[in-house]
């Protein structure tokens, strides 16, 4: 996507006006080029005007003078182009196309004049009116790249202060332009790092008139061109700081670069300042490396942060670069105003003769505050580009480092949560985990005393908004949903792509921890029903041996007694009933004792296998049961007894629950899985969170490594199917 | 003498009836939970309540719980408690209040007829029965430096017998012995365990069950 496309596009032109504005518009860039390329010419011409001075190395000086601006209007010129001619009604495109065009020809007739009056005097026409207009040119070319930096990036001005700056502006330019008419000294070349005078002054008639405007408006015009462009530059920092999403990533890299160029403007002005500190050899130093800055700023780094904003503005890491750049400018600035206090300031006060160990002196104390004030620094620079948080690099370095080390115990959430809600500065952090069929609130930030929320995992694709407001990333590995991430951003902000893609990475790395998590839960959630199972079982077992054949037992032993008490009186008949019925009730109890024998280990399944077993079963059920089963050997025990209760529990499910007339078993084992499968045609709408035994069946299952899988609409059967691997 | 069953396995409380009846008890009453019992308990005057540990609705130990109640409203009915196992704990909750009118039987015990007709008059003019069994677990518990092994064969025969709620009397006609050795026997066995000797049989009872289980 192209900036173009996400600018403002109010109507779109009638096709052959828009035809002939793109003409225009690449007509403009390439005179503007050719007339920059030029200028160049002009130069090489003759490239001793060219003068040297201390400070930055010769090959930047030639550089910033030859290279620097043919790309800087070349680049300005073309995206005024493309702007224009996709967006006419944006006036940043015109307002690129005319600053590029106006500093070529400042910068031709700069030249020009040069080559007129100095190189060859009398070659060229026109050369003094040349060096007029080089001068008047610069300020429109101040004026352009103000409003410039105001536009950007949709060609309104959508403030305020922008518009009072650009108003200033205009008309700080315009007295700019008659003040200059009043000057009587040798007029100055304007772009080149390093003024070279000229024998020429501005016509002479008009002196009068352009003093008498000079006389109340010079010193406020001369103090509002000093500081519109680093007030642009601050305006659009300031809009960077409201801005979101896209225009944000647009804004960063061209105020980034504003930014450098208005300091170098700024430092590059250094020397005019009417102090006599300011009037030292050091100061020219800075000032000639502060109109490089700017030259280097203003020519190459804003229409390539320009030109990166308009093409591309999906930039990596532009934060990253800003505060490096804070970093090691803020190092730049100690290091020198160490050495500049101690060297300068110092050595001016006693002899000279301590010249020498002055230097170490400041060395020293340079290298012995270096690491603090880089600690500092670099503080300062995270919380001026990042505010209150650490770089999104750290978090999930730090993330790693400390998941690598940790268990996975309870606190490991919580520690995600923190590490999360720290790191990216969040209002609030959820770590949710997925459970079985729910996903619970395992850990947030700032941390709540626990209240346990569930929620059932019904439709995945709802959660996202099931789990409440701010950006929710699930957790997954190999499509398994393992968990979940919420994020809520102070203050209703939404997370801007880089910070997204910091949530994404940090969902990855958690994975691991949530998987591992997960499976420590089930497992003890499985442990603790197959404790309870157990338990349950001998509960059973009890009763059923208490109100079964004890109970029958006793009784019978009660009517022996009475018998013996009928044998003493001699009443045979009496005797004889008593009999029978203690020999009713032993019987009763026998088949007691059998029933629940086979509850607790059916024999006939160790004995004959489990085709046999399923079949004994089946003739047990009180309904219909159709048996299809293809099972041709003996299977591991384990095997048999897990395949053997999923049968016996699913046809009592069938019975008991389902009130199913029809029950189907089907079992057939291949190579390596056993796969039984009970379907009946009963009431349907089973569950397995629900009482059932189902729960205890997929415990059991799982413990063989096998699954169990259910459909069971309600009215619609059951049907459950059960798979097993079995070597 | 008035008597009313409390069992839900209605085969073997019918036949039980038809025990006692014969034996010349006055079957009053018979029910199948412990709430019933003691609404009829209230409504209905008699000697002895004899009733199952485990009854409807919970199937645990309603029976027990019944029993106490029924010693703390109606002292003067003897409760005879009935159950398919032994347990320690509950013949301590059943003579907390005193082992007045007092028995807990394993319910096999009802086979042999004489011995439970017995232990239902006994129970019904006051005497305490306890089952051999809960004496036999108490005494044959393995303690280390116990007095009980300084007790005689014969002296720990005599001691389970006063624990189960056996009178001297009962206790020499039932070893073979004369009524002076036993009181002889009992009396070397109350000093070596340094117990008081108590009056009554239903004290001695207490004394001898609540050492045995110290």
């Amino acid at each position: 996507m192209r900036l173009a496309e996400s600018l403002v596009a109010i109507a779109p032109a009638r096709t052959g006006r828009r035809l002939r504005v793109r003409h225009l518009g690449w007509a403009l860039a390439g005179l503007a080029s050719s007339v920059v390329v030029a200028s160049r010419l002009l130069i090489a011409l003759d490239p001793f005007t060219l003068l040297f001075h201390p400070g930055p190395p010769g090959w930047l000086w030639v550089t910033g003078e030859a290279v620097a601006p043919v790309f800087g209007v070349v680049t300005i010129s073309l995206l005024g182009a493309v702007v224009v001619t996709r967006h006419p009604e944006n006036l940043l495109g015109w307002a690129f196309l005319g600053t590029a065009l106006v500093a070529a020809l400042t910068l031709f007739c700069q030249e020009y004049a040069v080559y007129g009056l100095v190189t060859a005097p009398g070659l060229l026409p026109a050369a003094t009116v040349a060096a007029w207009a080089q001068i008047w040119l610069y300020y429109a070319l101040l004026l352009g790249l103000t409003l410039g930096l105001l536009l950007f990036p949709d060609g309104r001005l959508p403030n305020r202060l922008s518009r009072a700056v650009a108003v200033v502006a205009i008309v700080a330019t315009c007295f700019a332009l008659l003040d200059s008419l009043g000057n009587t000294q040798l007029l100055g070349t304007t772009i080149r790092e390093e003024s070279y005078q000229l024998p020429a002054t501005m016509p002479v008639a008009l002196w009068g008139i352009g003093s008498a405007f000079a006389w109340w408006t010079g010193i406020p015009v001369f103090w509002c061109q000093v500081l519109l462009l680093p007030l642009a530059s601050l305006c659009l920092t300031l809009r960077l700081r409201r801005a979101q999403d896209e225009q944000r990533h647009q804004l960063t890299w061209v105020a980034f670069a504003g930014a450098i160029a208005a300091a170098g403007w700024l430092v590059s002005y250094a020397d005019e300042v009417p102090h006599v500190l300011f009037k030292t050899p050091l100061m020219e130093v800075v000032d000639s490396w502060g109109d490089l800055v700017w030259t280097f700023g203003i020519m190459i780094a804003v229409p390539v942060a320009a030109g990166f904003a308009v093409l591309r503005y999906r930039l990596y890491e532009i934060d990253q670069v800003i505060n490096r750049t804070l970093l090691v400018g803020g190092l730049a600035v100690f290091v020198a105003g160490v050495y500049a206090t101690v060297v300068v300031g110092v050595g001016s006060a006693v002899h000279s003769s301590f010249g020498p160990a002055l230097g170490l002196v400041a060395a020293s104390i340079a290298a012995v505050g270096f690491a603090p004030v880089r600690a500092r620094l670099q503080s300062l620079a995270n919380r001026l580009v990042y505010g209150p948080r650490a770089t999104p690099y750290e978090v999930l370095a730090d993330f790693a480092e400390r998941l690598g080390t940790a268990s996975a115990d309870d606190e490991m959430l919580g520690l995600m949560a923190r590490l999360l809600g720290e790191g990216m500065g969040l209002e609030r952090a959820e770590v949710w985990l997925r459970v079985g069929r729910e996903l619970r609130l395992a850990a947030s930030w700032p941390p709540e005393p626990d209240g346990a929320v569930t929620l059932a995992l019904s439709q995945e694709e709802l959660l996202p908004t099931a789990l409440g407001s701010g950006r929710v990333v699930m957790v997954r590995e190999h499509g398994d949903l393992l968990g979940a991430l919420r994020v809520v951003k102070g203050g209703g902000d939404r997370l801007d792509p880089h910070e997204y893609r910091l949530l994404e990475d940090l969902a990855r790395q958690a994975a691991l921890v949530l998987r591992t998590k997960r499976l420590i839960e089930e497992l003890r959630a499985s442990r603790q029903r197959i404790v309870g199972s157990h338990d349950e079982v001998r509960r059973r077992l009890e009763r059923d041996l208490h109100d079964g054949a004890q109970r029958s037992l006793v009784s019978a032993s009660l009517a022996l007694g009475i018998m013996d008490g009928q044998l003493s009186d001699g009443s045979v008949d009496g005797a004889r009933q008593s009999l029978e019925a203690a020999a009713d009730q032993l019987r009763r109890g026998l088949a007691e004792l059998r029933d629940l024998a086979r509850g607790i280990h059916p024999a006939i399944l160790v004995e004959s296998g489990l085709p046999a077993a399923i079949e004994s079963l089946a003739l047990r059920m009180p309904i219909q049961v159709d048996l299809t089963v293809t099972i041709d050997r003996r299977l591991a025990r384990a095997v048999e007894i897990s395949a053997y209760y999923f049968v016996a529990e699913a046809l009592t499910n069938a019975v008991k629950h389902a009130r199913a007339s029809v029950v189907r078993v089907a079992a057939r084992q291949s190579d390596h899985t056993l796969v039984i499968e009970v379907s009946d045609d009963g009431v349907g709408g089973a569950d397995v969170t629900g009482g059932s035994g189902l729960r205890g069946l997929e415990d059991r299952l799982s413990a063989v490594g096998g699954r169990l899988a259910m459909e069971s609409p309600p009215l619609g059967g059951t049907r459950l199917v059960a798979e097993l691997p079995c070597a | 003498m008035r008597v009313i069953l409390a069992d839900d396995a209605v085969l073997f409380r019918e036949g039980l009836a038809r025990v006692l009846q014969e034996s010349g008890f006055d079957v009053v009453g018979q029910v199948g939970s412990a709430t019933e019992l003691l609404d009829r308990i209230s409504t209905q005057r008699a000697d002895v309540a004899i009733l199952d540990v485990r009854m409807p609705p919970t199937h645990t130990a309603e029976g027990l719980e019944a029993a106490v109640r029924l010693r703390a409203e109606a002292p003067d009915v003897g409760v005879l408690l009935l159950s398919q196992y032994v347990e320690t704990q509950h013949v301590m909750r059943l003579i907390e209040k005193g082992a007045r009118g007092v028995g807990y039987l394993l319910k096999d015990r009802v086979s042999d007829l004489g011995a439970f007709r017995s232990a239902v008059r006994m129970v019904g003019e006051g005497g305490s029965v306890i089952d051999p069994e809960v004496v036999a677990q108490l005494v044959t518990r393995a303690r280390s430096r116990h007095p009980l092994a300084e007790l005689t064969e014969r002296e720990r025969a005599v001691l389970a017998m006063m624990a189960e709620g056996r009178s001297n009397f009962a206790i020499g006609d039932r070893l073979g012995l004369g009524q002076k050795t036993v009181e002889a026997h009992v009396r070397s066995i109350f000093s070596k365990l340094e117990l008081d000797l108590a009056p009554d049989d239903n004290r001695r009872v207490l004394a001898v069950l609540a050492y045995l289980r110290s």
